[in-house]
């Protein structure tokens, strides 16, 4: 059966309240373009869930859609401070935010708990830090040791939105590169929506099984999104815009400023090929990677 | 000085790692510092980032994330967060960089709530910094050294570096070794093995110890043997700039 | 770094009494010059574990190398369970805590990740938990549920076998990985046989099939054929001729005994 759909369609089916996984690679394989779409359609009340994912928190809760923020980090990576967060962190603008704090590694032992059916799972780390007196964590005692363990909560998003280099129509996609929380998020969800590079034949995701990290059976939707990504790095396909990022900063300093941001990045594109439009054909190319780094083919024969 | 400030820090951190070592790495001055070490006396070192990028070679061009293709490319193996995480968790990770909005006498690190003219600013969190502090071999931090960024105790531990002194990392059960040496944009600290208080081991060129003491929040201990941060030699900086040949991050 | 060594090298990297977990399944990419090697070397008291044991456990225990085995499964797929596995259980020649896949792997994945235990739910309303001492009810601090907490195994030395490795220790696999990456990764150490070794170039050239790691490699052997008479995919099949021929040697301890003389503990490999 045929996931693919528009990118419309799949936010769409995303309802208000929603607790969302997305930004997943960390800084690479950000699902932006679906980001934007979340803001276009107006979503309210969500719970953004990820360690680390650059800007798009920042973006999202400065648009209104985030109630909470489940992660380890928000901010800008290469610039800093998240000007949205801080302002609905500091005053409530546009909204109070709530944050249940994590370290990288405690959120993505959550994703794995709840991936795995479990309601926590035990680490070493974070003992010490004062965000572990938080509610999703509990000391433990090991029963076989007697050590003193800190129980992490299980994270259970009800979407997780991961962006892949390709994937056939019933969503079994393959992706390479670093994986971050990738698979973590894609077990833990409900269900999955995928943006990609490429869709492509069934026939491409059986040659390689190994590289088959999200099942199709796992997903929902499948978005055809080339640059879906962008302005975060697809290893083989996209380069990281690293102006974009630092234009950003500059801009959603003030309220007003990210607002004039929005107009023009969000709305006045007014879709994903709007959107490419707008970034140009030039800097497009820019962003395309260099000589091509293949690694030989791996031989499945029988 | 024929070097920035930031070339000098650059190379305090990669004076850190040992051959063979194996480091979860960081961006920005400690990612530079890992190329400029694996170019000179450790080649054998290995490189961890949290994205699941584990490297044997410094990146294949400049990158602003970890998770940039030139990091990616031609890396040793490409797995996930937890994988990583896992190798800090089971002690097998020698070395961490991190750095912090605020630190305090006892190496603990805020990257959470800081107050500036009696207002409460929120920063980012932890990312992997608060992992890295509890679990590495041992830690390096790396701060800009202003007052208003050296309380005498930090407002929210984010990154635990000795708590409130001797004993108090075993009372939490942290796993591992602790912060072992502060590089700041003054000068270089080390740890007091019986107080686990920071003590003043070098003063970088052209700065004095009392210059050190005005930018830090509570009376300075200085190490018996203090001396003049040891400058950059020509084939250090000439590896600092081979992978940072527009001084992007080393410029001052 | 160089960490190649020869195969009668590999008896100083083991001792009598350490704990080994051995790669591959079932008939699959057992690393058999290796464990021939522990036998030839008169290594004993071995506490072994093994999710998904064959000719390398059944060989182990019919050699009365075994002091004690964490275990899911020893058997020989369709030619049913181990000979040896099955004799020595019945006549508790060694202590044998049962458990299954699931459990063992989170055993091995406690061991590897650094954490003391493992939270599970197999193992629920199975008489596991009544003659596994590793295992006990926990009650999650979440929910207040009771689930299974799996004590962790970090065993001394991992055996593996490999398609083909280069000197400072990565590991390629083309056909199923089994769990040989979390073998090494919950091992101290990690001794890996290859078919072939390779430079580091044609490693990093298709770094997709590196199961293994250099972090987790302590020594690496070549040892072409080192699988047999298990399969090694796509080097080569199951060799049944060979595997018969150990199946009626297998039947009864004398029988066994003479086959072990010969073709384990008496000479070198047959390197094929």
């Amino acid at each position: 059966m045929s996931k693919i759909c528009t990118l419309r369609e799949a936010i769409s089916s995303i309802e208000d309240g929603a607790a969302v996984a997305m930004g997943c690679g960390l800084e690479s394989l950000i699902p932006f373009a679906a980001g934007y779409e979340i803001i276009r359609r107006k979503k309210r009340g969500l719970t953004l869930v990820a360690p680390i994912s650059d800007i798009q928190f920042d973006q999202l809760i400065g648009a209104g859609s985030a109630r909470k923020i489940v992660a380890a980090w928000v901010g800008n990576v290469a610039a800093g401070l998240g000007h949205n967060f801080r302002r609905a962190m500091e005053e409530g603008i546009p909204r109070p935010l709530e944050v249940e704090e994590h370290s990288n590694f405690t959120i993505a032992l959550g994703l794995k708990a709840a991936g795995m059916g479990l309601p926590y799972l035990p680490t070493r780390t974070a003992l010490g830090s004062d965000f572990s007196e938080a509610p999703h964590f509990r000391a433990i005692t090991c029963p076989f040791t007697g050590e003193r363990l800190l129980a992490v909560r299980a994270v259970a998003p009800d979407v997780a939105i991961l962006h892949v280099q390709r994937a056939d129509s019933e969503g079994n996609a393959h992706l390479w590169g670093n994986l971050g929380v990738v698979r973590e998020a894609a077990y833990a969800a409900k269900r999955v929506i995928l943006t990609c590079e490429e869709v492509v034949d069934h026939e491409v995701i059986l040659s390689d099984p190994n590289r088959t990290l999200i099942p199709g059976f796992l997903v929902s939707h499948v978005v055809d999104a080339p640059f879906g990504s962008h302005p975060s790095p697809t290893q083989g396909y996209a380069r990281r815009d690293d102006d974009f990022y630092f234009d950003y900063h500059r801009q959603s300093r003030s309220l007003e400023g990210f607002q004039e941001w929005l107009q023009k990045w969000v709305f006045g594109a007014g879709d994903h090929e709007g959107y490419l439009d707008l970034l140009g054909k030039e800097r497009r190319e820019k962003l395309k990677p260099g000589r091509e780094l293949c690694s030989p083919a791996v031989n499945f024969s029988v | 000085m024929d070097y920035t400030l930031k070339e000098l820090m650059v190379v305090a951190a990669a004076r850190e790692i040992c051959d063979g070592e194996v480091v979860f790495v960081g961006m920005r001055l400690p990612l530079l510092g890992f190329a400029v070490a694996k170019e000179l006396h450790a080649p054998r070192a290995v490189g961890i980032f949290e994205n699941g990028v584990i490297r044997d070679w410094p990146a294949l061009a400049p990158i602003f994330t970890m998770s940039d293709p030139p990091n990616v490319s031609r890396s040793l193996s490409c797995c996930g967060l937890v994988d990583v995480m896992s190798l800090l968790q089971s002690g097998r990770v020698d070395l961490g960089f991190i750095g912090g909005a605020e630190i305090d006498r006892f190496g603990n690190l805020n990257t959470h709530w800081v107050e500036e003219n009696g207002r409460r600013v929120r920063l980012p969190g932890s990312g992997g910094a608060a992992d890295i502090a509890g679990l590495a071999g041992r830690c390096i931090i790396i701060m800009n050294h202003e007052r208003r960024r050296f309380p005498p105790k930090v407002r929210f531990i984010t990154s635990p570096g000795y708590g409130e002194g001797r004993g108090w990392r075993e009372g939490k059960h942290l796993k591992g070794g602790g912060p072992r040496r502060v590089i700041t944009s003054l000068g270089i600290f080390s740890f007091d093995s019986e107080s686990r208080e920071m003590i003043l081991s070098s003063f970088h060129p052209g700065v004095s110890i009392e210059q050190i003491q005005r930018e830090t929040g509570w009376r300075l201990k200085v190490a018996a043997e203090v001396s003049e941060t040891r400058s950059p030699l020509a084939e250090e900086l000439a590896a600092v700039r081979k992978y940072d040949p527009k001084g992007v991050w080393t410029n001052n | 770094m160089n960490k190649v060594i020869g195969l009668r090298d590999v008896r100083e990297e083991i001792r009598s009494g350490d704990t080994i977990v051995i790669g591959g399944g079932g008939l699959v990419r057992k690393p058999m010059a290796l464990v021939e090697e522990v036998i030839r070397a008169g290594i004993r008291d071995l506490t072994v574990v093994s999710v998904l044991g064959g000719p390398d456990v059944d060989l182990l225990l019919g050699a009365g190398r075994v002091k004690k085995l964490f275990y899911a499964y020893v058997g020989f797929d369709f030619g049913g369970p181990g000979p040896n596995f099955r004799r020595a259980r019945e006549e508790n020649k060694a202590e044998f805590i049962e458990g299954s896949e699931f459990i063992l792997i989170s055993a091995l994945e406690a061991g590897a990740r650094g954490i003391s235990f493992m939270p599970v739910r197999s193992g629920l309303g199975s008489d596991l938990l009544r003659v596994n001492s590793n295992l006990q009810k926990f009650v999650s601090p979440f929910g207040g549920e009771k689930l299974v907490a799996v004590k962790a195994i970090r065993p001394d030395v991992a055996l593996l076998h490999v398609n083909s490795a280069d000197p400072t220790g990565y590991g390629q696999i083309l056909g199923d990985w089994f769990l040989d990456p979390l073998c090494a990764q919950a091992a101290k150490k990690t001794i890996m046989s290859a078919e072939k070794i390779v430079d580091t170039e044609t490693i990093e050239q298709r770094f997709a099939d590196t199961a293994i790691v250099k972090l987790w490699t302590s020594k690496v052997v070549e040892a072409p054929g080192g699988a047999g008479f298990t399969s090694c995919y796509p080097d080569y099949p199951a060799d049944f001729v060979r595997l018969k021929e150990y199946l009626g040697h297998a039947r009864s301890a004398e029988t066994f005994n003479a086959y072990v003389e010969k073709n384990a503990a008496g000479q070198e490999r047959r390197v094929s």
